[in-house]
């Protein structure tokens, strides 16, 4: 009897739970990260494409010429572009790294807009500094969102 | 007619007395105005380039503020790297498991 029920402690128990668990597993599987979607990182391409375009824009105007009422629309219209980035990356489940990266780039674009609004002016080194934060912001979510896990891996 | 050389002499001390106190006036009133000037003159280049400087000085913390933002985004990508890195080690010993407990089954 004895031997019965030690063979049972030490042989079946844990056979019973490693099959529960793996049932478990096969079940639901381990995510700890969104899934990678081709469709967001068209979406970082084009926001990245629209606020590069427009540093150049700046960068291609004299300095004496970059009043901001010139820029102002096409500073309304990648803000609201770049707020519509940071909803989608926020609607993901378990997406807080990138979204909070969309949301990095929203504030910067919105404190440059607000210092060329309060000085009617755009320094162009300054210009050169911004246009390269922001290349290295958008690279940093691009290469986040190039490495989560395919669909197949989960 | 007699030269009167003490007339003349007089005369001569006054007007060269009188111009002395002039030109000295002049010269005292000069060098009040250079002194007034250069104070002003001073309190507003101090003051241009304590403003200039104020505001480098400001731009550049906001820069290294930004800075910080770009960092904190790069250190995020990490994140997700790390994560899906950790997710598909899990997953994969997981399988292993499975695997394994299919065969006993």
């Amino acid at each position: 009897m004895k031997i019965i029920m030690a063979y049972f402690r030490t042989k079946i128990i844990p056979l019973i739970i490693l099959v529960v668990l793996s049932q478990l597993y096969f079940a639901c599987g381990v995510q700890l990260v969104a899934t990678y979607d081709p469709i967001a990182v068209n979406d970082i391409i084009q926001a990245y494409q629209e606020v590069d375009g427009f540093y150049q824009k700046l960068i291609n105007t004299t300095e004496n010429k970059r009043e901001f009422k010139t820029f102002s629309t096409d500073y309304d219209k990648i803000e609201t572009d770049l707020r519509i980035l940071v909803l989608k990356n926020s609607a993901r489940t378990l997406n807080k790294e990138s979204t909070q990266i969309a949301k990095n780039i929203l504030g910067l674009w919105q404190k440059y807009k607000q210092a060329h609004k309060e000085t009617n002016s755009y320094d162009s080194d300054q210009l050169v500094i911004h246009r390269n934060r922001f290349f290295e912001n958008f690279e940093a979510m691009t290469i986040a969102e190039n490495a989560k896990p395919r669909e197949k891996e989960k | 007619m007699a030269f009167n050389f003490d007339e003349v002499f007089n005369g001569m001390v006054s007007i060269f007395g009188n111009n002395l106190k002039e030109g000295g006036d002049e010269a005292l009133a000069y060098g009040e105005k250079i002194l007034a000037e250069r104070k002003t003159s001073l309190e507003n280049i101090s003051k241009t380039y304590a403003d200039k400087f104020t505001k480098l000085i400001n731009q550049y913390k906001s820069e290294l503020e930004d800075e910080k933002t770009t960092l904190e985004s790069q250190l995020l990508a990490e994140e997700v790297i790390a994560k899906s890195a950790a997710q598909k080690a899990i997953n994969e010993t997981m399988d292993f498991l499975v695997g394994a407990v299919k065969k006993i089954i």
